[in-house]
């Protein structure tokens, strides 16, 4: 997947805002619609948060996804006595799920 | 000892918005017209019951500045804590020079996914040293489960801050109950 730029990702978060229009902020005891700085920060902010999952989003998939590391080691400790690769191919197996952008 | 936590502001979402405001002056969203000051020298901010509208949307959290109640949107906002999960092994997590706070990360909207969250607030209203809180949260989510986060943040800017705005990465906040409280001195 190409890695999109900030650019890119404000043209998303700007159709998507003005598709999720109309926004409210509860202001004073009032629930009123945002103002244009509100809306401009609003892409911003989404698109800040899409870069930040696009280049990072897959570190926490693979925490996730990995087995534990007591699980981890009983693995490494049967491939050892068996001379199967069990835990190499479950690492292996998590990157290629999850693989860092590029 | 009775008496020693005193609600300062509060607000429960009854339609949904994607900002709001505790203390703040007449930005706040009670309309109340409180900050956070000098009056107390810790405050007690706390989430209940935090429900989104996009699945597995972030609510994040921003200093708001006495000098003209609005949000403080440089990137500012530093933190580090440990991430606990039923589903996966703990994790240290830490982040530099975002432009918001974390605080829900991950929260969704299946049934009974909710959000919950404690945050002692530290020289929010001190012009002379940076704003801290130390910071508990826990989110259900049915897919893994219970995910819990703990430890700190800064918002490295020595100024005086008189609030906090709540907002979300996307979409909205469809309910939940936020309250900051004075600890009282004695």
């Amino acid at each position: 997947m190409a890695i999109k730029t900030i650019a890119q990702f404000r043209t998303e978060a700007t159709s998507e805002i003005e598709s999720a229009k109309p926004m409210f902020a509860q202001v004073n005891n009032q629930r009123r619609e945002f103002t244009d700085s509100e809306y401009t920060q609003a892409i911003e902010d989404l698109a800040q948060s899409k870069l930040d999952t696009q280049d990072n989003g897959y570190k926490s998939a693979r925490q996730e996804a990995y087995n534990s590391i007591q699980d981890q080691l009983d693995m490494q400790y049967w491939d050892s006595v068996n001379s199967t690769t069990t835990w190499a191919d479950h690492i292996a197996q998590v990157k290629s799920d999850n693989p860092k952008p590029s | 000892m009775a008496g020693s936590l005193i609600k300062v502001d509060e607000f429960t979402i009854s339609s949904a918005v994607a900002s709001i405001i505790l203390g703040g002056g007449s930005s706040g969203s009670s309309g109340a017209n409180v900050s956070i000051d000098s009056t107390y020298d810790v405050y007690l901010f706390t989430t209940t019951n935090s429900d989104v509208s996009v699945d597995n949307s972030n609510i994040l959290l921003r200093v708001t500045k006495t000098s003209d109640n609005s949000a403080d949107t440089t990137a500012n906002y530093d933190n580090a804590y440990k991430l606990l999960s039923p589903s996966f092994d703990f994790s240290n997590q830490a982040n530099t020079n975002m432009t918001s706070f974390q605080h829900l990360g991950g929260s969704g909207t299946g049934t009974n996914e909710s959000g919950v969250a404690t945050a002692y607030l530290f020289n929010w209203a001190n012009t002379n040293e940076y704003s801290f809180m130390t910071w508990e949260t826990n989110i259900y989510n049915q897919t893994p489960a219970l995910f819990s986060a703990k430890g700190g943040q800064v918002h490295t800017v020595a100024q005086s801050n008189n609030g906090i705005q709540i907002l979300m990465n996307t979409g909205n906040l469809t309910s939940g109950t936020f309250t900051i409280y004075g600890l009282r001195k004695f």
